[in-house]
């Protein structure tokens, strides 16, 4: 039975992934023409997916999100896809792709490559449909769903700093979650990261006109990358902004060559920038930073404009102007949510700029210091250093010049949660330098395609490396472009011209010289080991999952069996014990994800409980009155103090203004339960 | 061979060596705080 209600979900999955792209065709097909059946469908699904997140905004907003609502919208967008033909459209298309995919198996080794792809596949997939036990998802990715859900309303999350930014991602967790299927939600991110996947394959064939080995070799490096691999297997959304950033760039590349690829003939040009922007805008729904790339493609339109097509200054303002109007129109509802609720369209950031409700001047500082540009700018193990976390000797300079080393070597500085200490791999950082000498050395043509994809790249690290927390997976989102480099530069070093045409022989670049067969065989040895070991280490690394996805476990039985059982232990007390009507007020690093109750955050943004630490705890329990809270959940004791919510004397095994009720009085156990007296 | 592919070959036999040093170290240095790719495979052959 359990196995069954796995395979529902698949089915589900591929349910709504179908509904979408049929539901995207309609824009799709009028912007474009010209396009594979890969490319339309990814393209349709991201446009269509992107409407369905909006869709379940838009209910939420209007205090309609319930099961009915939703099954009326999706009811809705597959009557419009029967109406208008597009469904079978979308199926034809599937069924070409399908159709095509044994092509893959036809050279041991693009078959390496994809056996490689299908077992990285395989095993995110049992990954993810393990229950999640992650920081983030735990949080809010899944916990704001619930609760919008139960609040039949997309209400203002205040007390949560991340509980106004843009939520597309969340939006697909509620429409699954409406329905109990929280699998579902895990195979929402894991299909993400395999359509980005698709989309690097895509942008290969397309955009260089690569051969299928060549654009098997780029996708397998970009999705055995084990930062990519731990993503796909966690309920969040960085996959997400990966499939629409790369689908952006994808349109993009399409618009710069509209005429000078003949498969492409036909393309209305201005269709493809309102796609650019249509895709771009929906990034910002997924992730704040797919500002960063929304910025790089309005640069790279303006100069494709002025510099490449002279076309004059007011023709390149044209084109940026529209693409940012585009691009504002699909992702305006998010900062306008955040605006009404706030009064900061990015709160709580920029709070110097815009302010915003509960926020605080020295939130926004030991925020900017949590996220602190040289985040994980260190030194080598063994380097003293100081409170903010910053070695002795360490400059601007040989911070940067070092992290890419760093970021290979010791990927734990460059994230905040363990399981993402699983990096880049070693990969990038050996052959990206190599390939970058060999393009200098051959003088690789500046307007060529693969520059075009080098440039984004480089454009995207260094709008990282200038604006953002240098966490490694805020950059997830150029390793599709890099995982293409890296491929080039395997082509290099391999002593073959790196662009193959598609049909074979005739545009393939002679080979400059015959390379020592020993240098190409160890290259490609090592990245075999590379894209094979990823994949596999994922198989082993999920290996006690594969119960779960098989039905022979329970959620509580797999949970029961890893480290977050004791957490779910006491959460699922909560879920049995306190009165449905029961507010709970979380305490430091409490998950609301599992809990069935209403529920606050205490410190997240201590500016919305208040900062009692100083004064009468008697003012606390009046304010948590007035809040509602009838119960505490408290996750780290001892961290009890931090931010200042809680005066000292507060939490007490029976107190004068609580009572302990789990575990019981002498028992030791992490998170801990209070109701309020 | 022109002068520009010269360098190039020199170019690629040295990236190679860099190349192998990186593995090398990503798979094997001990100092590295968690070489993930494979630890748990090493840990299993009790390699690690």
């Amino acid at each position: 039975m359990l196995l069954l209600n796995n395979i529902f979900d698949l089915l589900l999955l591929a349910a709504l992934w179908l509904l979408a792209a049929a539901n995207g065709l309609l824009l799709v097909r009028r912007l474009v023409v010209g396009l594979t059946a890969l490319e339309r469908l990814l393209f349709a699904a991201a446009v269509g997916l992107g409407g369905i997140s909006l869709g379940v905004l838009l209910l939420g907003s209007l205090h309609l999100l319930n099961p009915t609502a939703l099954l009326a919208l999706i009811g809705l967008l597959f009557l419009l896809t029967l109406l208008t033909n597009s469904l079978v459209a979308t199926l034809r298309d599937m069924w070409s792709v399908i159709r095509r995919l044994p092509i893959l198996f036809s050279q041991p080794v693009t078959a390496g490559l994809a056996a490689a792809i299908l077992l990285a596949a395989a095993a995110t997939l049992v990954g993810a449909m393990a229950p999640p036990t992650d920081w983030d998802p735990l949080i809010y990715h899944l916990a704001f769903p619930k609760s919008y859900l139960r609040a039949g309303a997309t209400l203002p999350i205040l007390f949560d700093h991340r509980g106004m930014l843009p939520q597309a991602g969340e939006m697909l967790f509620t429409l699954a979650l409406a329905f109990g299927r929280q699998t579902l939600a895990g195979l929402l991110h894991w299909s993400m990261g395999l359509a980005s996947a698709a989309a690097v394959f895509a942008l290969c064939r397309r955009h260089l006109r690569a051969g299928l080995r060549f654009s098997l070799l780029a996708t397998a490096i970009f999705y055995t990358t084990p930062l990519v691999l731990m993503q796909s297997i966690t309920a969040n959304i960085d996959l997400n902004l990966v499939f629409y950033d790369t689908m952006a760039f994808s349109a993009f590349c399409l618009w710069v060559r509209p005429f000078a690829n003949s498969a492409v003939q036909g393309w209305k040009v201005d269709g493809g920038l309102v796609l650019v922007g249509v895709l771009a805008g929906l990034a910002y729904g997924c992730k704040q930073t797919a500002i960063f790339s929304g910025a790089i493609l309005a640069l790279l339109i303006g100069w494709q404009v002025l510099v490449i097509e002279r076309r004059g200054g007011g023709q390149a303002g044209r084109a940026v102007m529209g693409f940012v109007a585009v691009a504002g129109l699909l992702a305006v509802a998010w900062p306008l949510r955040a605006w009404l609720a706030s009064g900061n369209p990015v709160w709580p950031w920029l709070y110097n700029v815009f302010g915003g409700a509960y926020w605080t001047a020295s939130d926004a500082s030991l925020q900017n210091n949590g996220f602190s540009v040289l985040y994980g700018m260190r030194y080598p193990s063994g380097t003293a250093f100081d409170a903010q976390g910053t070695a002795a000797g360490q400059n601007l300079l040989n911070s940067y010049l070092v992290w890419p080393w760093n970021a290979t070597m010791y990927p734990a500085r460059f994230n905040s949660v363990a399981k993402w200490a699983y990096g880049l791999g070693p990969l990038y950082l050996a052959l990206l330098p190599v390939g970058g000498l060999l393009g200098l050395v051959r003088k690789v043509n500046l307007r060529s395609p693969l520059a075009l994809v080098g440039l984004y790249a480089g454009l995207y690290l260094t709008a990282w490396l200038l604006f953002l927390a240098h966490m490694s997976r805020f950059f997830i989102s150029a390793l599709p472009e890099l995982a293409i480099l890296v491929a080039a530069a395997v082509y290099a070093l391999m002593g073959r011209a790196w662009v193959e045409s598609e049909q074979g022989s005739s545009k393939v670049k002679k080979q400059r010289s015959g390379r020592p067969a020993v240098l190409g065989l160890v290259v490609a040895g090592l990245v075999g080991l590379a894209v094979g070991l990823g994949a596999a280490d994922e198989a082993f690394y999920v290996r006690a999952a594969l119960p779960h996805a098989l039905g022979q476990q329970t959620e509580a039985e797999y949970i029961s069996t890893g480290s977050y059982a004791g957490p779910y232990a006491a959460i699922q007390w909560a879920n049995a014990n306190l009165p449905p009507t029961a507010k709970v007020l979380m305490g430091w690093g409490a998950h609301a994800y599992y809990l069935d109750r209403d529920y606050l955050y205490a410190e997240h943004v201590p500016g919305y409980v208040g900062r009692y630490a100083n004064r009468p705890a008697s003012d606390l329990r009046q304010r948590l009155r007035d809040l509602g809270i009838s119960h505490i959940v408290i996750a780290n004791p001892q961290e009890v103090a931090r931010r200042g919510v809680f005066p000292s004397n507060f939490l007490a095994d029976d107190g004068p203004y609580t009572t302990r009720i789990y575990p019981a009085a002498g028992v030791e156990g992490t998170w801990r339960i209070y109701v309020l007296k | 061979m022109d002068r520009r592919e010269q360098v190039a070959q020199v170019v690629a036999v040295l990236g190679l060596l860099w190349i192998v040093y990186v593995f090398g170290y990503y798979l094997f240095a001990p100092a590295s705080e968690s070489t993930p790719l494979v630890s748990p495979l090493l840990r299993l052959l009790g390699l690690r």
